[in-house]
């Protein structure tokens, strides 16, 4: 008898554990569903910032290239507050990508089933390491220049304005951000 | 003695009430297994559409659809579902065409540079192959928008053709099947297109459209693909110089449509058509049924997938299935399976064509 009271006893608890497991669960999944509907939202909020920001930085990217003709020596010389101030605009432009890409970065990390998200996060993830490899390449040409020209200068015995160089702020080596084994943007610059 | 007899009267009594508890609980277990299996497996739909569609659309929970129903079922259900357009017209003033040709190219990424890298000796299109996760296609990039045009069969209206004679007879360097057509029976000669369809500056066809959301997709005089669900007689005040009219629409103004689960539509050979902000024009499309490389097709995600990340801004689908078709310099380039499973594309009324 007391065997037999013991065992409904038993079963009442399983049946309460089990209650309260599945309750928890349901809540979790719960969970789930709302935290993916406000990663999706974030990302639908996040990105038109972030494509502008990609853009302002490629029109950059495009002025620095229909000008390099000009670095040489003498037009650096010459247009030496110019170019300080470009490149100033340069690693700002891509301080202001990173500052754009901090929500992105942190709910890009999985596959939406929400279409709208899923493109703009892999739209995000090609131009951020296209963006960011671009810099890399396009600092070390500029600095290798500068380098150059400050050796010239010292040649001519310092007489000509000092060119800045510029400065690697985000990352210093180059990035694989989409994880396809490519680093897309190392060394395509100009040719 | 009497005290005995009612010890014992009462154990039994305790007996009685403790074993009508334990039924009681196995009784209400079995009805709630019973219950529960009835909701994931009866013939109610709801709770199992709900569950499953649900469960698909989170980050760590798919595996609750999946221990329960077969991939089939899930599919099944998925393709109930659909894809919902913004409901807006594409905003022309959003296109700048850009002319290439002089400047040093600016790639914004990968696959920027694929569209804009050309093959040498050929400034007018490329071919991109697409191969991944279990889906094979092709997609075309038109750099002069100016040479995208519609062309007809030759008896349009009566009988269709297949997709390399409207190529050959209009002498296309590209050409990508276009409009669905009336085939009440499965068993027409794809003469008669659905909807409207202008070919240049003027309308050659208007008959009943097809139920597949969408709607006008032409190209204005000044190049611009334009969405929208406008009229023949609308169109034509707009400028269109070419179009047919299908859907749904894919992208609209660089946003993509609310596709739930797959769009409704599953997977399967598709064809769609897209422009970029720059003006280049993408033709994609894919092959399926090809089951024995596992090739099943692709559906409204996969299309809308692709298009987007080569830059498409508006794209929208065209008929798909044994119509999808892709003829590069007069040959056939994907590879077509009709539902008889033979390597075979079908007569269609018209097609995109990108002329020499």
């Amino acid at each position: 008898m007391k065997k037999f009271k013991i065992a409904i006893i038993a079963i009442i608890l399983v049946i309460i554990v089990l209650g309260i497991g599945i309750w928890f669960y349901i809540k979790s999944f719960e969970e789930d569903r709302e935290l993916t509907k406000l990663k999706v939202k974030e990302i639908n909020e996040a990105y038109p910032k972030f494509d502008q920001a990609i853009n302002e930085f490629s029109k950059l990217r495009s002025d620095l290239y229909d000008n390099d003709e000009d670095l040489y020596y003498e037009s650096l010389s010459f247009n030496a507050n110019d170019w300080n101030s470009f490149i100033t605009k340069y690693e700002d432009s891509i301080k202001n990508l990173e500052s754009a890409s901090t929500v992105l970065k942190k709910d890009c990390t999985v596959e939406y089933g929400d279409i709208s998200a899923r493109t703009k996060c892999n739209n995000f993830k090609a131009n951020y390491e296209a963006a960011n490899n671009y810099f890399i390449t396009d600092i070390k040409m500029y600095n290798e220049m500068v380098d150059n020209y400050n050796k010239w200068n010292k040649e001519q015995g310092g007489k000509h304005p000092s060119i800045k160089k510029g400065e690697l702020t985000v990352y210093d080596k180059y990035i694989d951000f989409d994880g396809d084994g490519e680093y897309f943007g190392k060394e395509e610059g100009k040719k | 003695m009497e005290k005995d007899v009612n010890l014992e009267s009462v154990k039994k009594k305790k007996m009685k009430t403790s074993k009508k508890v334990l039924i009681g609980i196995i009784i209400f277990l079995v009805l709630s297994v019973s219950g529960f299996a009835f909701l994931l497996y009866g013939p109610y739909s709801g709770f199992r559409n709900w569950l499953i569609t649900t469960a698909m659309t989170t980050m760590n929970h798919q595996y609750l659809a999946k221990w329960f129903y077969s991939e089939k079922t899930i599919e099944d259900v998925l393709k109930e579902n659909y894809v919902a357009e913004s409901g807006e017209n594409t905003d022309i003033s959003k296109i700048n065409f850009v002319n290439y040709g002089s400047k040093y190219m600016m790639y914004k990424n990968k696959y920027d540079k694929e569209i804009l890298t050309k093959d040498k000796g050929n400034d007018l299109y490329k071919k991109i192959d697409i191969n991944e996760k279990g889906i094979r296609g092709y997609l075309v990039a038109v750099y002069d928008p100016s040479k995208v045009k519609v062309a007809t069969a030759k008896q349009m209206g009566t009988k269709g053709e297949m997709l390399t004679g409207i190529a050959k007879n209009n002498n296309a360097a590209v050409a990508m099947n276009a409009s669905g057509f009336i085939d009440p029976n499965y068993n027409s000669n794809g003469g008669k297109p659905h909807g409207i369809v202008i070919k240049d500056g003027k309308l050659v066809s208007n008959l009943e459209k097809a139920p597949v959301g969408g709607g006008l997709i032409g190209f204005t005089k000044d190049n611009v693909l334009v969405l929208g669900k406008y009229s023949a007689e609308e169109a034509l005040r707009k400028g269109i110089r070419d179009a047919v009219e299908f859907g749904p629409y894919l992208v609209v103004n660089g946003e993509p449509s609310f596709i739930k689960g797959n769009g409704g539509w599953g997977s399967a050979p598709r064809s769609a058509i897209g422009q970029r902000q720059d003006g280049i024009v993408l033709f994609l499309v894919m092959d399926g049924r090809d089951y024995a490389h596992g090739i099943d097709g692709a559906d409204m995600v996969d299309l809308t997938e692709i298009l987007m990340r080569y830059g498409a801004y508006n794209a929208a689908n065209l008929d798909g299935g044994t119509s999808s078709g892709l003829v590069i310099n007069d040959k056939l380039v994907n590879k077509p399976i009709n539902g008889s499973g033979e390597h075979s594309t079908r007569a269609i009324p018209d097609a995109w064509i990108v002329a020499k």
